[in-house]
This record gives C-alpha cells, sequence and structure tokens, in this order.
C-alpha cells in the first residue's frame, strides 16, 4: 500500500499543533516582545538589550550565572562521580546512597526553607538558633549572617560568601540525581575491565582515569549539559532564601521581578532571549553529541 | 483504537481549555484583589448583594498589579479590582484600560466630593486627573511602638518631637541599653519598612507638598531635602548602639517579628528594644508571635514626632483602592456601594482599618478596636492631613525595586550619594 504524502503530517499533527502551541508561538512572540517597549505597543530597536549589557545590576547578574555555571555544575557533577565510585566499594552502599538521594524528593523551596533555618542569624550574644551559627559560637567565633554576608570571596566583587552558601544548599539538592546517574554508568561498566587492568598492574587511580573516566563520558556530558542548562534558570532557592537581595540575583529571577514586579515586558524579553542563547550551544552540543553516537 | 484515544485526548483538552476560559456564570461580578483585600471585602459586601442580588465572586491573587494588567492585555480583565498600590492605575491607562469613574455615570463629581477629601480623591486619579479608583479603607503608618510597661519602669517619656526622639534614644543607650528594633526582611520586598521610615522623615519634615513632588518625581532622590530624611533615617539604623543588633540583624529579621524585642526575655529586666516604627498591622503579628499581648497594656503608639511644627498635621499610610475595568449593572452598584459609610466601616473593621469615608464617625460604634479607633483619629481627625505611602505610587521599578534594596544597601553601610544617585537614573529611566 502506498501512503499519500500528506498521510504523517496528519499523524503528527497533533504533536506539532502541541509544539507549537506550547513552544514555538511563546518563544516566537518573546523574541518580538524583547524589541518592544514596557507594555510591548511600540518597537524600540536594540534598546533593551543595550540597557541589558549596559546596566551594572544586571551584569551582576550575569556574573552571579556565571559563577553558578562553573560552582553548582562542577560541584554536582564532582560529588556525585566521586560518591557513586567511592561508594560502590562499601557494604553500606544502599543506605548511604539513599541518603544521599533525598534531598531530591524534597521541592527546592522546601530546601531553601530548611536551609535558610541552618543559616539562620542571631545577633552576638543571642540564642542561635541556626545550627551553623550555633556552631560557629560554641566554637568561640562570631555568628555571621551566611545569606546575607557578602564578603569577597574570588577576585570578582559579585562572587560573595552569600552566593557560595546559596550554591551549597542547591549542590546539596542535586548531587543526588548525579550520583545516581553515574552509580548506574559504573554498574553497568563489566568489572572484568578493570581486574585485568588490575592484575596487568595498574593502580586505582589509573583505573579511574584511563578506564572509569573515559567509558562514562556520555552520562558525564548528559549530566554536565543538563546541570549547566539547569544553573542558567536557577530560580526557587535564590528566590526563597534571599529574594535576589544582596546580590545574589539570578538571571531568571531577573525576568520573574521585570515582569511582575516592575511590568516591564520588553525587558523581561529581552532578558529571557539572552538566557536561551546561553544555553543554546550547550543543547547544541548535547544534540549533536547524542547524534554521534547514534544514541538519537 | 488509535483513533478513539486521539478523539478522547482532543475531547479532555478541549474540556480543560472551556473550563479554564468559561466565565463562571455571564452576569457575575468578578473582584479581584491583594493582600487579602477581596476576601475581607467578601465579608463586607456578603449581606448587601445579597439583598440587591448581585452575584459576584471575589478573590485574591499574589502580586494583583500584574495578573490585573495581564488580564486586560489578554483581553479578560476582571469587572473590579481592589489593590494596595495606586501606581497600578496609571499602568492601567497606559493599557488603554480602566472605566472612568465620573465620566461613565458611576458617581458625580458632587457626589464624591462629597464623600471624599480632595487628597483622597487624588489617589485614585490618574497622572491626567480622572477619577479612576476610589480609597476604601486605610491602615496609619506615622506609628511607632513601644512598650508602655517598660516607658514606665525606666521612666522614659513619649517624645513628641524629632529632637526628643534622638534625646530618648541617646538617653536609653546612655542607660545601658538598646532603644530601637528594627526588622527589614520580607523575602523579595525586603526593605520596604525602611522606605516607609524615610517617607514619613520627608512628609514631617518637608511637607505634603514637597512630599507629593518627590513621589511624582519632580523633587529628586539626591536633592538635599530628600538626603536630609535618608541621613536622618539612617542615623537610627546605623548609629552604633542605637538598634538591637544593628545592621546585620535588621536586614537579616523578617519584619513581621520587628515587635518581639520591647517584651522583656524571661528573667530578664530589660527588653531588647524600646520602639518600632511600623504600620498599624503589625500589631496582629506582635499577637500571633508573643504571649499576652494587650493592647494599651504591654503594647501602644504614638504618632511620628513632629520635625517641622509646620506639618505636625501630617500622617502617612496605606490603604487599598477599588476600581473599575468593566461596567455593568451590577459592578456599578458594587463600586456605588463600596462608597458608602456602611460597607467602608464592615470593610474597615477586619485588620485595624480606617474608612475613608468622610461620614464615617470615630466612635466606637465605627471602630470598636481601640487601635483602630486610634488609628483613625490620627488619619482622618481633626486638620490632619493624609498622604499615601509614596513607595506604592512611584513607578515600581523604583517604588517597589531599587528604593527598597537601596534601603538594604545604605543599613549595611553603603554609601549615601551614588546610591541617591541611582534611584534619581532608575527614576528617570522608568518614567521615559
Amino acid at each position: 500500500m502506498r501512503i499519500r504524502p500528506w498521510v504523517p503530517w496528519l499523524y503528527m499533527a497533533p504533536a506539532l499543533l502541541l509544539m507549537g502551541l506550547y513552544l514555538v508561538y511563546p518563544m516566537a512572540t518573546n523574541f518580538v516582545y524583547s524589541f518592544m517597549d514596557r507594555y510591548s505597543k511600540e518597537f524600540v530597536g536594540l534598546a533593551n538589550y543595550v540597557w541589558f549589557f549596559n546596566n551594572p545590576d544586571t551584569l551582576e547578574t550575569l556574573y552571579n550565572n556565571v559563577l553558578w555555571l562553573i560552582l553548582f555544575v562542577f560541584g554536582v557533577v564532582f560529588l556525585g562521580l566521586a560518591i557513586a565510585v567511592l561508594l560502590d566499594r562499601v557494604p553500606y552502599e544502599k543506605v548511604s546512597k539513599a541518603l544521599i538521594f533525598m534531598p531530591m524528593g524534597i521541592a527546592a523551596v522546601g530546601g531553601g526553607i530548611a536551609w535558610k533555618f541552618v543559616y539562620a542569624y542571631a545577633p552576638k550574644g543571642e540564642e542561635q538558633v541556626g545550627l551553623l551559627n550555633a556552631i560557629v559560637t560554641s566554637l568561640g567565633g562570631d555568628p555571621i549572617a551566611w545569606t546575607i554576608n557578602q564578603m569577597s570571596v574570588f577576585p570578582i566583587p559579585s562572587w560573595s560568601l552569600n552566593d557560595i552558601m546559596i550554591i551549597i544548599v542547591a549542590v546539596w539538592i542535586w548531587t543526588g540525581f548525579s550520583m545516581v546517574y553515574c552509580s548506574a554508568s559504573y554498574k553497568s561498566q563489566p568489572r572484568e575491565l578493570r581486574e585485568s587492568a588490575r592484575i596487568d598492574g595498574a593502580n586505582e587511580w589509573q583505573i579511574f582515569w584511563r578506564i572509569t573516566i573515559p567509558m562514562m563520558r556520555i552520562p558525564l556530558t548528559t549530566i554536565t549539559v543538563a546541570m549547566v542548562t539547569f544553573a542558567l534558570k536557577l530560580f526557587d532557592e535564590v528566590y526563597v532564601m534571599t529574594g535576589g537581595n544582596f546580590g545574589t540575583e539570578l538571571l531568571a529571577l531577573d525576568i520573574y521581578e521585570y515582569i511582575w514586579t516592575f511590568q516591564h515586558w520588553g525587558r523581561a524579553s529581552a532578558i529571557a532571549v539572552v538566557l536561551l542563547i546561553a544555553v543554546l550551544p550547550f543543547i547544541i552540543y548535547n544534540i549533536w553529541d547524542y547524534r554521534r553516537r547514534g544514541v538519537i | 483504537m488509535q483513533f478513539k484515544r486521539f478523539v478522547s485526548f482532543g475531547l479532555a483538552l478541549a474540556l480543560m481549555v472551556g473550563l479554564a476560559v468559561t466565565p463562571i456564570a455571564q452576569d457575575t461580578v468578578q473582584v479581584l484583589g491583594g493582600f487579602n483585600a477581596a476576601e475581607n471585602y467578601d465579608q463586607a459586601v456578603a449581606d448587601f448583594a445579597d439583598a440587591a442580588q448581585i452575584n459576584y465572586s471575589a478573590s485574591d491573587v499574589e502580586s494583583l498589579g500584574s495578573v490585573v494588567v495581564q488580564r486586560v492585555r489578554a483581553g479578560n480583565p476582571p469587572d473590579l479590582y481592589v489593590t494596595p498600590q495606586p501606581g497600578l492605575i496609571s499602568n492601567l491607562v497606559a493599557n488603554d484600560a480602566g472605566v472612568p469613574l465620573v465620566e461613565s455615570g458611576v458617581f458625580s463629581q458632587e457626589e464624591l466630593n462629597n464623600k471624599f477629601s480632595e487628597a483622597e480623591l487624588a489617589l485614585g486619579q490618574s497622572a491626567d486627573g480622572t477619577q479612576h479608583a476610589l480609597p476604601i479603607r486605610s491602615s496609619l503608618k506615622s506609628a511607632i511602638w513601644y512598650n508602655p510597661k517598660m516607658f514606665d519602669k525606666f521612666g522614659y517619656e513619649i517624645p513628641k518631637t524629632w529632637d526628643e526622639l534622638i534625646a530618648l534614644s541617646d538617653q536609653i543607650v546612655a542607660d545601658g541599653m538598646t532603644p530601637w528594633c528594627h526588622a527589614l526582611e520580607s523575602g523579595s520586598a525586603s526593605g520596604w519598612p525602611g522606605t516607609d521610615f524615610i517617607e514619613d522623615i520627608v512628609l514631617h519634615k518637608e511637607g505634603p507638598k514637597v512630599y507629593d513632588k518627590w513621589v511624582n518625581g519632580e523633587v529628586n532622590f539626591s536633592d538635599p531635602r530628600i538626603k536630609e530624611a535618608f541621613q536622618m533615617y539612617l542615623n537610627v539604623v546605623r548609629t552604633e548602639g542605637y538598634t538591637f543588633g544593628g545592621p546585620t540583624n535588621a536586614v537579616s529579621t523578617p519584619f513581621g517579628e520587628v515587635g518581639n524585642g520591647i517584651f522583656p526575655d524571661e528573667g530578664e529586666e530589660a527588653p531588647n528594644c524600646f520602639m518600632f516604627k511600623q504600620a498599624t498591622f503589625i500589631l496582629s503579628f506582635v499577637k500571633d508571635n508573643n504571649e499576652g499581648v494587650k493592647f494599651g497594656e504591654n503594647i501602644d503608639f504614638f504618632d511620628f514626632p513632629t520635625i517641622n511644627p509646620e506639618y505636625s498635621n501630617t500622617v502617612m499610610g496605606a490603604g487599598v483602592l477599588m476600581g473599575m475595568l468593566n461596567q455593568s449593572e451590577g459592578s456599578t452598584e458594587l463600586m456605588r456601594y463600596a462608597a458608602t459609610p456602611e460597607f467602608q466601616v464592615d470593610f474597615a473593621k477586619t485588620n485595624n482599618n480606617v474608612a475613608r469615608n468622610n461620614n464615617v464617625k470615630i466612635n466606637e460604634e465605627n471602630y470598636p478596636n481601640p487601635v483602630a479607633r486610634q488609628a483613625a483619629q490620627s488619619i482622618e481627625g481633626g486638620d490632619a492631613v493624609f498622604r499615601f505611602d509614596g513607595s506604592d505610587s512611584m513607578p515600581t521599578q523604583v517604588g517597589s525595586g531599587s528604593f527598597w534594596t537601596a534601603i538594604l544597601d545604605l543599613v549595611q553601610g553603603a554609601e549615601l550619594e551614588p546610591v541617591l544617585k541611582k534611584l534619581d537614573e532608575d527614576f528617570e529611566a522608568a518614567t521615559q
């Protein structure tokens, strides 16, 4: 039987319609809005983009996202991998993995609030409700307002202590995810390979770098790309813990503020486009990598 | 089989979309509010609506301003809105929405003039003076709270002027205690209690005319008069020993916990602090967080002290306004009812608020709650000159954005001049 040329399109129509409605249309509208004024009435050319790249506030936000990109992605991937490989060697693996995975079951907002209590601050001499400050003061130190303190940690001024304290929370939540992913891949590697390497005289370090890692390339790139996109669009933890104040603002939070608080659709859309462009290379790389390996 | 599944999926989808866009009933008046205003509105209007056989549905949403604007843009506005932000009106006008109340015949100008003062009406007007909304209740912000028991115990007296306030603060510090509690944390809105403080200083120091000009952007933040107000505020918050826990504690304490400090901990002689500045609604927070709180006994407030005697009758507050987006028989009647003394008394009762209709007398019957009565006396009594919380009338980018963050930066020690300069730039950019 010959299939008429329009038949496949008919079958794809519902999916295409939904994709168009939920993905293409909003994206296109957003793109157009980013060249318009705050009420989306008149075209203003590149004004919103010029504003974005010349405004110290948005630039600081951009730097913050870069810090997240580095610390959060590295933290999650490194810890997940290390835990997966190390726990494989201990008898209490299941319990430990369950514990580490548990934060994944908590909504990011819940995790943020829980850690807000851990970081809670009371003035010196008062009872410290926050766990971390209770520890610090019991060791004789002065309490620190962890989510507020903008003490510069890296040479770049907007990279400060409170940013790192919030990144720790996100790493705490997402490490379990990357651990499970790495662990599954590690366990699917044939043990014989590592054993024969051992017999040939390779030490554990060499086995890790020359056998384990190369064989885990696909899951590692997938997690890394997933975490990169995640770091770029992160919103919840920061919204809950500081509301974007004290120099912890992120791009996604900026979009929210420009739509909901400032009602400036033009700028919000422009930030969204910048965010999209920032994520794009990673997604393209991911798809290219999948294609190359024949996964899709 | 496949086809069937597809059809049923399609039907389900159509049903969902249908449910989402179908109005509840065609003649139902939709009232949209924020900050529980609609919930309170519901309580105050239910009897009237029953009697007049008006179907209405009142609901609250978070970030009301943007929801209303979005629904206007989507062609599906609510019929009436109840907003705490007068700034919304200009935003609606910019989106070609809003029913002018006089031109459309909902009220006559004369009627409005009988019910409200000129300043009250001005709150609901767009830039060109068209009446779009009416104030339906207010809360007092020019209040400084204290613990009368502690004041008695240490022999302190209520300061009448700013100088006395500072002298009292110095006295408390000299006595080895802390005069002020200050709390600025409020999620992404952190900093707003500080803007209130500065607004009160500007209003009491420079008077309503300069205040209005400042809110409208005709007087800059960098203007020496406004700058001085910032400095006076920062003196209170940043002077060593003045605020409990210092600036770090001020920015990290949730605003609702500000009052906990005026009650001494068990076994302690002195409280953490003696005073804090906050709106009248704070009392419910204080009562939730502390046991045995009794207004007039261990908590009370005094009016914001006089700075310039010429403007000692000024008072600052917040409140809600009601406006119309769709005119129908039902929405007209509800709008008209919202301006009556009967409604305003009921509506004010729900939250220690003050009615704005001039015909509401300040007595025990209308204000059974002593806090509300005292607040009503401050706002509506005598020759009081009322001004709305200025940051709510400024462009949102400043009033709900950089003004808040400026407070956080300044309290933590940022230099004043560059911050004020940036506020001016933001203000200019937002009005372009």
